[in-house]
């Protein structure tokens, strides 16, 4: 009879007990995922973003940005226990040890649309919180944005053909 | 996939450089939130700026291969 000893190199973590972590204090899901740098990075940030609420006179924007990092680094964390449960079973079989991306590929990948976009939609935002175009004028705007999806739409359909 | 992973340092750095000028502002500085406030969308503006210097490369990479 052959025994087999199964050796956990990394304990596989629990993406429900990384979410509820995060959803209560941003960033202990990343530690318990033992992301320490990021964890500190998350905390930090979040009570950066708390602090500016108070600042810079009613924007619209400030409350959805800290609503968007909150529900990223909840969703970040459950992806991420995941992904390290995934490399582990890899690991059992293959020996071979993936490191967890740190950050969502679609957030590092490079692309000259989306650059495009994030810094045209940046510079706006910019110009209207230092009063330079008004808020109201902006949201008329709003048309603009399926406009730029068809175009990109269109945009693929050539490239690809 | 293993070329996005090797990004990571670089943005890590960047992140903890902004995260400590703005804490050492903060604390020599007096209105360094309200600014924060106000210039926020830099942070738009640095991403999607990577993502540009990174679709150019990757883009000139593949011409070139």
């Amino acid at each position: 009879m052959e025994e087999k000893v199964i050796i956990q190199k990394k304990p596989p973590k629990s993406p429900g007990l990384a979410g509820v972590l995060s959803f209560f204090i941003p960033g202990t899901g990343a530690l318990y995922n033992a992301q320490i740098l990021k964890g500190l990075v998350f905390l930090i940030i979040f009570s950066g973003l708390v602090t500016i609420q108070q600042h810079g006179e009613a924007q619209p924007f400030l409350g959805l940005l800290l609503a968007a990092f909150y529900i990223y680094q909840i969703i970040d964390a459950v992806q991420t226990s995941k992904s390290i449960n995934r490399l582990a079973l890899k690991g059992e079989k293959e020996e071979k040890e993936e490191k967890v991306e740190e950050f969502p590929q679609a957030v590092k990948a490079g692309s000259v649309f989306w650059g495009a976009i994030l810094m045209a939609v940046g510079g706006i935002l910019l110009l209207a919180n230092f009063e330079v175009i008004s808020y109201g004028t902006l949201f008329d705007f709003w048309p603009l944005v399926v406009i730029v999806i068809g175009i990109k739409l269109i945009a693929d359909y050539f490239s690809k053909k | 996939m293993a070329k996005y992973r090797q990004r990571e340092p670089l943005a890590w750095g960047i992140i903890l450089i902004v995260i400590g000028l703005v804490f050492l502002l903060a604390n020599i500085n007096v209105n360094i939130w309200d600014f924060i406030a106000r210039l926020w969308p830099l942070v738009l503006i640095a991403w999607g700026a990577w993502k540009l210097y990174f679709g150019i490369k990757e883009k000139q990479e593949k011409s070139q291969t």
